[in-house]
């Protein structure tokens, strides 16, 4: 076996871009492992790990470092030649005179060429994001700070000076927004239409946002708070500020707040607020008592209010599966097979189900439970009723988001299909830009694997899930469903039926 | 009738908006060539709005907001105005500068152009018009009466179909006012001028109406006629309404409360090719209407 | 006032993830794309500092004055001086060098050697070793040309009984001081001190600054921006490249030179002094441009750079709001072209006031003047016109007097400002010589080189910690 390591000094390239280049350049014939990041301290302790790096390297913070392990020296010397070839061709550098302007370095600079530039996105790593939002915002832009790791203190001072200058500062930790109907960061592509929402979750706002599409109504503004807004600290300011710049919107009658409980001070405020909201404010903080209890009945509340109606929450459905249906998923099953295992890329799903799943089956193991008596040991491994992020730290450690890279997933399907305990693998799918391209078919492969390593053990693996997007999404919610049917997976159209689809199915009768 | 030369709306070029049409090449730092903005009306918010160049003259441009009304950035010379930002940007002539069409966006009180104009509005004088509510001296309405009738335009007026009304400002003395409505109605769009004298002289006239107190009584109709001439003048009109009008005008009004309103009629009367006289007379009409008795000396003589 | 976001078309400055951008763009939005990279080179407590310091009207407002300053400076070179006479707070024993502060035990090769020559020159000591003991003593002080209105290439070593251009800044009334060029080979200012070099500072003392003096008192003074203007349409950009600039300077003086009345022969060596080193007008360069930007020192809450300058050991910046702060790093050592026979093994660390120049806008900001020079980095004539370009990124202003053909006449970048370097991680870039580390050995190379982020780090800390408050 042969090793490289090539350092590129003073090139800086975002994580993504890298791993994705990393991907492709390990699929190259006689690569066994390759791994570009930015040298700093965190990362070279990854590398190191990953047994990739033996002792110390030249290479600091600003520096490009490659390290490529293959079969001989060919091999990864091709596979340095292309990755280099691919960081210099998208280089932007001025070294290769005339032809196209340079692109500006700084959110300054940028609005030199860009007079009109009203928002200032930033996912750029969290130790100088904070700096670069405080940036923008002494510009004039409103900000959507897509980054996290950004220290409380500063996520204070950003909001405190936003309501000051009368600026929107979404995050930090804000995946998801629609603003004038484009779509920012992980987005769905929804019907415009007059219900707005403000949420502290990514995903709980896409379910939120494509359900009311689902249902025929449509979103002014979907505007993202960043998990962290409602603790006491931040005081819930962000989501303030977005619910008064939706009551003063002309484009939005309906409001919709999402968020798990907030502090205790934060909801009290919020509340208060949302009565006294000259339009009608549906008020989903999962899990408390009082307005919609779930990311559905938010959405139906929304939609009936949306039309000047009211909506009967009370009687959902329960899932979309008949008495017969059920019985004979239940007959399918062995004894000795009892257990959930909910498989999550998206932490407000993951709450949810939880929240749903608990007061039907009792204790619900997890790596961020409910209760801590529910902590599992070993997130790696799940025991009776498991429920898991995998967009959790724990999980992304040195690797994409699951909702890109879903090769964890699939591991882990494997894994949970050859327990013979293992009764349902629930799933979400959740499309949209950001989201990986096909990742019905990906989940699909995964699935008829675990299917043959079920069926090679004796037993039969229930899948249930639900697709969280609309047919206007890249990826079209309709074809992913057909593929996810097509392998077998028992589909709803929500997070929260298909919670209780997987309880009934394992649960002893109604 | 004369045909005076008819000054048209500046040819615009549509809803394209376009970033850098000069610059090509890299970015620049964010400070070279920046010129300072001394002085902004209060109908601009001097830290954040955005727009398109609508107009571009020799020594101002207009901009189209994104909230539909206009902001005129001038050279120091010109006067203050609700929405204008006075600023020297040095010997060149404005057309050189910017272009119809381009970006123009402030954010953070920085206004930069899309060619690469950039005003800073920090530190710039908020202006705000304001003159006294209330009756001004008879001595002074008569003395603007004896210099607007003296002035080189007064002639040009009279020959331009409908505006005769203009240039008699008694006949608006114990005007009922509905027949104030329909003597006004006729005027809007009419005239030479950029903003068509018979805007000029009902703006003139419903500043005087706000200060003298009767400021709703033309609201009704102003919306409906601010629709029906240029966008220059539209907001002339609506912004008279309230009193919002130029520094010059408003200093006329301060004066002629006092006893010194020669230099500042003047000022008034200077303004523009007909556009001051205009004001001028409309602003003595409306003040006769307020208080006949203002005009009663003249009246007298005339009837003699 | 609430955020008129919802009233307006979307237009997202994208700061990270290109994928962003891609899913505006193909959404319908506005997406403005970013080479971003992190701030100075990486350093996330340079980039709250420069947060708080961005977009400031206070020091924004004192920039402009400050570049104004610069701008309307008007350097005069007046004549020829002594440094003992002319350096203001000159002891009799005080030598200045090079860059800022450094100890005489941890200065290089090449300074050490600078001193002890001048010490012998001075007649304070006879021979190298009793000169070394005085300089061990303590007994004569060192300090830096620019806490004395000065600067000096290379060692830049000045001792009081040296002849210092005199330049005056007709605008402010500053005064500037720099040493007359000693020519090539083997100098006092890479080090070497053998009786050649004694003899002939000694023929400078004497001969040359006589000459020189009269000849600028016949002219009634020089002014240096018209040369350097001049210079810079001819091929120089007056730090690395002064053949122009030079020539330019010997056409001038040769007149009132022939009729100062003084001796021929001593006239004609002068001349031919001259004429027989290409960088002549270097000194004289740097004093202008030290002029140019001491008027612009000093103005409370600027973030312009007043000063860039190495000894050797450490590469120091100066800001126009910081007072008397040197914010220095590590010199580097520069990677560019050697002479046959030499390596960067063999060089010293970037050492020498000259980067004055580039702090003014010329030198390598003004690299599209002289597109010869990139050939030290294998580049080509287009890259010098970029290199220029790039430094109008991070700089406050032009220079309206100092015009670059190959920008269309533009005026050269100038006022480097420490909040867009750190902001932007574009380093500003100099033109330099190299040294050899050992005394006396002399140029070995020339290279493109870029000042060290780390100054500029520490400047913007500096500057948000002192920011005046409101």
């Amino acid at each position: 076996m042969s090793a490289l390591q090539k350092i590129f000094p003073n090139m800086y390239r975002d994580s993504v871009a890298l791993m994705r280049l990393s991907a492709e350049a390990s699929d190259l014939p006689g690569i066994e492992a390759v791994s570009a990041i930015m040298a700093t301290e965190a990362n070279i302790a990854l590398l190191a790990e990953a047994g990739l790096l033996d002792g110390a390297t030249d290479a600091g913070p600003n520096d490009l470092l490659l390290v490529i392990q293959g079969g001989d020296d060919t091999a990864i010397t091709a596979g340095a030649e292309f990755i280099e070839s691919a960081l210099t061709e998208t280089a932007e550098g001025p070294s290769e005179g005339g032809g196209a302007p340079a692109l500006p370095h700084s959110i300054e600079t940028a609005l030199g060429t860009h007079p009109a530039a009203n928002l200032a996105l930033i996912s750029c790593p969290g130790e100088y994001a904070g700096a670069e939002a405080m940036k923008a915002l002494r510009l004039g832009l409103d900000v959507m700070l897509f980054s996290d790791n950004v220290a409380l203190e500063d996520e204070v001072a950003l909001k405190t000076m936003g309501d000051e200058l009368g600026r929107l500062v979404m995050g930090p930790d804000c995946g998801t927004a629609i603003i004038n109907g484009v779509p920012l960061g992980f987005a769905n592509v929804v019907r415009p239409g007059n219900i707005g929402l403000v949420a502290a979750s990514g995903t709980g706002l896409q379910q939120v946002s494509c359900l009311i599409d689902d249902l025929g109504g449509g979103i002014s503004q979907a505007i993202g708070t960043g998990g962290r807004d409602l603790n006491s600290q931040v005081g819930g300011r962000a989501m303030i500020r977005g619910l008064e710049m939706l009551a003063s919107d002309p484009g939005t009658e309906v409001i919709v707040l999402i968020s798990k409980p907030p502090d205790a001070d934060v909801a009290k405020r919020l509340m208060d607020l949302a009565s006294a909201c000259a339009k009608p404010v549906i008020v989903n903080f999962l899990g408390a008592d009082g307005g919609a209890g779930t990311l559905e009945e938010a959405a139906h509340l929304a939609v009936a209010a949306g039309n000047g109606e009211t909506a009967d929450i009370k009687n959902l459905p329960r899932h979309n599966l008949d008495a017969d249906a059920l019985e004979k998923a239940r007959a399918a099953l062995g004894s000795g097979q009892g257990s959930i295992r909910a498989l999550y890329s998206g932490g407000t799903f993951a709450y949810e189900s939880m929240l749903i799943l608990q007061p039907l089956l009792g204790t619900i193991w997890s790596s961020s439970p409910l209760n801590p008596d529910g902590l599992l040991n070993d997130p790696w491994q799940s025991r009776g009723h498991t429920v898991i992020d995998l967009g959790d730290d724990i999980f992304t450690r040195g690797r994409p988001h699951p909702m890109i890279d879903h090769r964890l997933r699939g591991e882990r399907i494997l894994q949970e299909a050859a327990d013979a305990e293992t009764a349902v693998i629930l799933l979400d799918l959740v499309l949209g830009y950001g989201s990986h391209d096909d990742p019905a078919g990906e989940l699909a492969t995964a699935i008829n694997q675990a299917r043959d390593i079920a069926e090679a053990a004796g037993h039969w693996v229930h899948f249930v899930g639900f697709v969280c997007g609309t047919d206007a999404d890249p990826q079209h919610a309709a074809r992913q469903a057909e593929v996810l049917g097509n392998a077998g997976v028992l589909l709803t159209p929500s997070n929260a039926q298909a919670a209780r689809l997987a309880a009934d199915i394992v649960g002893s009768g109604s | 009738m004369l045909a005076l030369p008819h000054i048209t709306e500046m040819q615009t070029y549509g809803p394209v908006r376009w970033d850098n049409p000069r610059r090509a090449g890299s970015p620049v730092s964010p400070q070279p060539g920046r010129k300072r903005a001394l002085s902004v009306g209060s109908g601009i918010d001097p830290l954040h709005f955005h727009g398109t160049v609508h107009s571009v003259f020799e020594r101002a441009l207009n901009i189209e907001l994104d909230s539909g009304r206009l902001a005129a950035l001038v050279a120091p010379g010109l006067p203050n105005a609700p929405a204008t930002i006075r600023a020297d940007v040095g010997e060149m002539a404005f057309m050189e500068l910017a272009m119809p069409g381009e970006i123009a966006a402030c954010r953070a009180g920085i206004l930069r152009f899309g060619g690469g104009l950039v005003i800073d509005l920090r530190g710039a004088k908020s202006w705000r018009p304001a003159a006294p509510v209330g009756h001004p001296k008879k001595e002074a309405w008569q003395s603007l009466y004896k210099l607007a009738i003296a002035a080189p335009e007064y002639g040009a007026l009279g020959d331009w179909s409908g505006l005769e009304i203009c240039r008699d400002p008694h006949r608006f003395n114990r005007m009922p006012a509905d027949e104030l409505v329909a003597a006004l109605a006729p005027l809007i769009g009419l005239g030479p001028g950029l903003t068509p004298a018979g805007d000029d002289f009902v703006a003139g006239l419903a500043a005087a109406l706000y200060w003298s107190g009767n400021g709703s009584m033309l609201a009704p109709h102003m919306l409906r006629w601010a629709t029906r001439t240029t966008l220059v003048s539209r907001w002339l009109l609506l912004d008279s309404l309230g009193g919002q009008i130029n520094a010059p005008v408003c200093e006329l009004a301060q004066a002629m409360h006092g006893n010194m309103a020669v230099p500042a009629a003047q000022a008034v009367l200077k303004l523009g090719h007909t556009s001051g006289l205009a004001l001028a007379l409309g602003l003595l009409a409306g003040y006769g209407f307020a208080w006949p008795g203002l005009a009663k000396q003249t009246e007298t003589e005339l009837a003699a | 006032m609430s955020s008129d976001l919802f009233n307006s078309d979307l237009s997202v400055v994208n700061v990270g993830l290109d994928s962003f951008a891609d899913a505006i763009d193909g959404a319908g939005g506005q997406a403005v794309r970013t080479d971003w990279r992190p701030p100075a080179g990486g350093d996330g407590s340079a980039g709250r500092a420069v947060a708080a310091l961005i977009n400031d009207a206070q020091i924004d407002a004192a920039n402009e004055t400050a570049f104004a300053k610069y701008l309307a400076a008007q350097p005069i070179l007046e004549g020829v001086g002594r440094a003992g006479d002319c350096l203001p707070g000159m002891g009799e024993r005080t030598i200045t060098h090079s860059g800022p502060p450094v100890a005489w035990e941890d200065m290089c090769g090449p300074v050490k050697g600078a001193i002890i020559g001048a010490i012998i020159y001075e007649g304070w000591a006879a021979d190298e070793a009793v000169a070394k003991s005085l300089a061990d003593s303590g007994e004569v002080t060192f300090a830096p040309c620019h806490h004395h209105s000065a600067v000096g290439p290379m060692a830049g070593i000045i001792s009081p009984s040296m002849p210092v251009w005199i330049v005056k800044n007709s605008d402010a009334g500053n005064m500037s001081y720099c040493t007359l060029n000693e020519g090539l080979g083997r100098v006092l200012r890479f080090g070497a001190f053998d009786a050649e070099v004694l003899e002939r500072l000694n023929w400078m003392q004497d001969v040359l600054a006589r000459v020189m003096g009269a000849a600028l008192e016949g002219l009634g003074g020089i002014d240096i921006k018209t040369i350097m203007a001049q210079a810079l349409h001819m091929g120089d950009e007056v730090h690395n490249r002064n053949a122009a600039a030079t020539s330019l300077l010997i056409k001038a003086l040769i007149p009132p030179a022939l009729r100062s009345g003084l001796d021929q022969a001593e006239i004609a060596a002068a001349i031919e002094f001259m004429a027989g080193n290409d960088h002549f007008f270097l000194n004289i360069s740097m004093g202008g441009c030290k002029s140019m930007l001491d008027a612009a020192h000093g103005v409370a809450g600027s973030t312009m750079v007043t000063a860039m300058s190495r000894n050797g050991v450490e590469f120091g910046i100066r800001v126009s709001g910081a007072g008397d702060e040197w914010f220095t790093a590590e010199a580097p050592v520069v990677d560019g072209l050697y002479f046959p026979g030499y390596s960067m093994a063999d060089a010293a660390p970037d050492l020498g006031d000259s980067a004055i120049t580039e702090t003014a806008g010329l030198g390598g900001f003004a690299m599209a003047a002289s597109p010869a020079i990139v050939q030290f980095v294998g580049g080509t004539p287009a890259d010098a016109i970029l290199r220029s370009r790039e430094m109008q990124q991070i700089t406050l202003g032009r220079n309206a007097a100092l015009t670059l053909p190959a920008l269309n006449f533009g005026g050269t970048a100038a006022g480097i400002d420490v909040r867009q370097v750190a902001d932007q991680s574009v380093l500003p870039i100099i033109n330099t010589g190299i040294a050899h580390k050992e005394a006396g050995i002399g140029q070995i190379g020339a290279g493109i080189t870029r000042a060290p982020m780390e100054c500029f780090a520490k400047a913007v800390r500096w500057l948000a910690d002192n920011k005046a408050p409101g």
